[in-house]
């Protein structure tokens, strides 16, 4: 019995211990295989390898590019383009300074790198400017500052010339019980795009309301705009007016010049002109009164306040 | 019409008219255009078709300067005009948006004339000969 008892137990034993020997030698055995098999292969692509420059324009970036073997890759200290030379030449190619030395690569490497780097953050932060100032699918990352409290649920989006006379009757008769009935009362937030269409002063009045902001006083000189507003093209909004009222509400007339006349913020006008037409904005102006819930009412033409306090308080319910 | 165009009526969000206290001058000018160029263009009509001549040149010229003036300034009309021809549309756009007042005082100027001149054409081409 108890013989029976030792034999069942070594049978038991061998029946574990065997089949797991062996599946582990046939793993061992597979990547051995495997890896003899990959290197082969590796051999056979090395010595048919195709050239840097055919490698390039297949779309491989320049420091994952592959040399047969006994080969290696340099860049050429000149312009830094690939090639690969017989490792015996290396040497001599970097000392008669055609290729580059390790240390040089290293910091070509580290400074492409950093431009990398730099790149993605950009992107990143762009993503993210853009991810957080677009409201009811306008992009107002580049429009002016808010004007309001930024926790309303409702938002005014103008679009506007300072040249426009519609513009200038809206703000004159309009605007103030817009700000008394909605803004002042958190009731709505306004952002002002600019769509400078009417000509070259539009443009230039647009670009002297963000060296205003630069300076804090966005609104303050868009007002001064409008209340010296005069006929389209007639030179009202000429260089040299433009800083006459900068001096008139108190700004820093030297930075606000320099501002002015280095075209600072003249890719932002273009970019709201963009953002404008490409949402169907055909008039000065127009509003996009975007709702708690992203919904979007669009008024075009200088219409009186109570069209809009109608419309934000149904909106809000 | 006019009125739309000239951006006293509004059809978006809600059918609105609304004339803005400092622009009452603008819309009196702008119904007088409207009532005058309805009377010539018809009576010229009448004169065309039934007295067979063809003296047109006043009720065209006077509607089309009364109602082009203002109309082209910032609206859709002017951004059309200015988006297809570019510098020569805001010329043109900017010339018409800036003498709004002048060119309607025109225009109502040459559809009185017209209307003077077509009143006494009538008149006397319909006149029964004793």
């Amino acid at each position: 019995m108890k013989d029976y008892k030792f034999s069942l137990l070594v049978f038991v034993l061998y029946a574990l211990i065997i089949p797991t020997y062996l599946s582990a030698n046939a793993i061992k055995m597979s990547d051995s295989m495997m890896e003899d098999i990959e290197s082969k292969m590796q051999e056979s692509v090395m010595e048919h390898m195709d050239s840097p420059h055919k490698q390039v324009k297949m779309g491989v970036a320049d420091h994952d590019i592959q040399c047969k073997t006994d080969y290696k890759l340099v860049f050429k200290s000149t312009d830094w383009s690939p090639a690969c030379v017989k490792e015996s030449s290396v040497a001599l190619l970097v000392q008669r300074g055609w290729a580059a030395s390790e240390e040089e690569m290293m910091n070509m490497e580290n400074e492409m790198m950093k431009d990398e780097s730099m790149m993605k953050d950009k992107e990143h932060m762009d993503e993210k400017s853009m991810m957080t100032n677009a409201v009811g699918g306008v992009d107002i990352s580049m429009a002016s500052p808010a004007e309001g409290s930024l926790d309303t649920s409702v938002t005014i989006i103008e679009f506007g010339d300072y040249q426009c006379p519609k513009c200038d009757q809206w703000f004159k008769n309009e605007k103030p019980a817009v700000t008394n009935d909605l803004i002042e009362t958190n009731k709505a937030k306004l952002y002002f795009v600019d769509l400078a269409f009417l000509g070259e002063d539009s443009v230039k009045a647009a670009e002297a309301t963000y060296c205003a902001d630069d300076q804090g006083k966005y609104w303050d000189y868009h007002a001064s705009l409008y209340n010296n507003q005069g006929g389209i093209q007639s030179g009202w909004a000429s260089t040299d007016a433009l800083k006459q009222f900068a001096s008139d509400i108190g700004l820093d007339r030297e930075q606000f010049d320099s501002c002015l006349d280095s075209g600072k913020h003249s890719d932002r006008i273009s970019y709201n002109t963009q953002v404008a037409t490409s949402n169907g904005v055909e008039a000065t102006p127009t509003f996009f009164i975007v709702g708690p819930d992203g919904s979007i009412e669009k008024i075009v033409g200088p219409q009186p306040s109570s069209i809009f306090v109608d419309t934000i308080t149904r909106m809000l319910g | 019409m006019l009125s739309v165009l000239s951006e006293y009526i509004f059809l978006q969000p809600i059918a609105t008219f609304y004339v803005p206290s400092e622009d009452v001058s603008g819309f009196a000018l702008v119904v007088i255009v409207s009532a005058l160029s309805g009377l010539v263009v018809s009576m010229s009509i009448f004169r065309v078709k039934m007295l067979h001549t063809r003296q047109l040149s006043g009720s065209i010229a006077g509607p089309i300067i009364g109602a082009s003036a203002g109309v082209c300034s910032c609206g859709s009309t002017g951004f059309a005009i200015i988006s297809t021809f570019g510098t020569i549309g805001g010329t043109a756009t900017a010339f018409l948006s800036n003498y709004e007042i002048p060119l309607r005082l025109v225009a109502i100027g040459i559809l009185a004339y017209t209307y003077y001149v077509t009143s006494k054409g009538i008149t006397a081409q319909c006149k029964i000969q004793k």
